[in-house]
């Protein structure tokens, strides 16, 4: 499942992209991609959504990636060293492909 | 002429004209740095401080047994005007005011309502003088009272390294000018006529000069501030941000704080810099005459900034203070459009 994520992920917007993750893994998602190409701003609270995410879903064999990361959303997840925790892929389709 | 129940309204003729001034001097404030209800919040402060005031001067003099001369002639501007001056500080360290135009409208204001009181509390004193002398009597009074506190106001806003933590040290400099003023008033150094004349006249160009010393100051900031605020915004969005000197420093401090505190940092550079230039846009609307537009996703920004502020924690904000000015003007700035 691709997700497009857009505008921001902040300390109260991340709760409305992490029920909509658990509710997509809840009916049998194991497999998402989080395009993250229209998303301007992340703070340690959107991080923390994504971590915990990863971390359910590898706890069921599954894997959420990332595409389209750039500008700040991209220096955060750097600074705060959690880039190493995802794959990252340039597009949506790269991102499905990555997972075949 | 009042006489009997209405007695006491003897004192209204000289205090409305200084009511009127403090409402003029509203209408001089083109950037609407002060609220009407800030007015109104500061008078009744003023009221407040009198009737506390009042209260103590009664009751001096009965702990005491030498002459009462040197309490009423310094002991009790000193008072007074601590008890006035006590609204300015609070609203300077609370960042509620950023700058000396409405650091001066506000103390003006307490000032004003102090005299409100008083004038009505001392008014059996002047029970047989004319009508025009009591007129100039309170609005000499009035005037001096809003002055003093004004000045608290515009020296501790003016004062070089105002932002460093507005220690209450950094407002005795103006406070001791007040009660120089006061008591000065109080010893009757000039007649009263003369006395009342030398506010009346000085003081209103005293404002003339802060207003356009403040409104000059008022424009290089948000030119300044402005500036430096697209410039991050810019380069934050272009993915530029790490190759700047800005950016520099971030790395470098970024050794001494957990990942997580740093990215966190980096967000409060983007927040602050977007709400500091969101700011200066609504303020430059309200001193064009038009209303800012509504903004829904305002209270969310404010809200994350919050958060971020408790994420890197004190240490963390003294950290990016080169980058992220929380100056008292840029507190005073986020405090205004969180009224919006």
């Amino acid at each position: 499942m691709v997700l497009r994520v857009d505008g921001r992920m902040d300390a109260v917007s991340c709760n409305t992209f992490g029920e909509a993750c658990d509710r997509a893994i809840k009916e049998g998602v194991l497999w998402l991609v989080a395009d993250l190409g229209a998303l301007r701003y992340i703070s340690s609270a959107g991080i923390g959504t994504l971590v915990r995410l990863a971390i359910t879903l590898r706890q069921k064999n599954g894997e959420i990636v990332l595409c389209g990361v750039n500008g700040l959303v991209r220096d955060v997840l750097q600074v705060t060293r959690t880039h190493a925790l995802f794959r990252v892929f340039e597009s949506p389709e790269e991102a499905v492909e990555g997972f075949r | 002429m009042l006489s009997g129940v209405w007695f006491p309204l003897r004192f209204v003729p000289g205090v409305l004209p200084v009511f009127a001034f403090l409402f003029a001097l509203q209408g001089l404030d083109s950037w609407q740095l002060v609220r009407r209800r800030t007015v109104l919040q500061s008078v009744a402060w003023g009221c407040l401080a009198a009737g506390i005031s009042y209260g103590i001067n009664q009751e001096v003099p009965g702990w005491m047994e030498s002459p009462l001369d040197w309490y009423a002639r310094l002991g009790a501007p000193a008072l007074e005007e601590i008890c006035k001056a006590a609204w300015v500080v609070f609203m300077v360290r609370t960042a509620r005011v950023g700058f000396m135009v409405d650091a001066a409208i506000c103390g003006f204001a307490a000032g004003a309502g102090f005299a409100l009181v008083e004038n009505a509390a001392y008014m059996h004193h002047y029970a047989g003088s004319p009508m025009p002398i009591l007129v100039l009597r309170g609005f000499g009074t009035a005037m001096m009272h809003g002055g003093t506190t004004a000045i608290v106001g515009v020296v501790s806003a003016g004062l070089p390294g105002r932002d460093l933590g507005h220690r209450i040290r950094s407002f005795l400099p103006g406070l001791a000018l007040a009660i120089a003023i006061h008591a000065s008033y109080n010893m009757a150094v000039l007649s009263p006529l003369e006395s009342s004349l030398a506010v009346i006249v000085g003081l209103p160009m005293v404002f003339v000069g802060v207003f356009a010393v403040g409104e000059r100051s008022m424009q290089r900031w948000m030119g300044r501030k402005l500036d430096k605020d697209i410039e991050l915004l810019d380069m934050i969005a272009s993915g530029r941000f790490f190759d700047s000197t800005h950016g520099e420093y971030l790395k470098a401090i970024a050794k001494s704080f957990p990942p997580r505190v740093v990215g966190d940092m980096l967000c409060t550079v983007q927040v602050a810099s977007e709400l500091s230039a969101r700011a200066k846009g609504i303020m430059i609307m309200q001193a064009a005459g038009l209303p800012p537009s509504p903004d829904p996703s305002l209270a969310e920004q404010l809200q994350e900034l919050r958060y971020l502020e408790k994420s890197i924690g004190v240490a963390g904000r003294r950290a990016l203070a080169p980058l992220v000015s929380l100056t008292s003007r840029d507190l005073w700035e986020i405090r205004k459009l969180s009224e919006l």
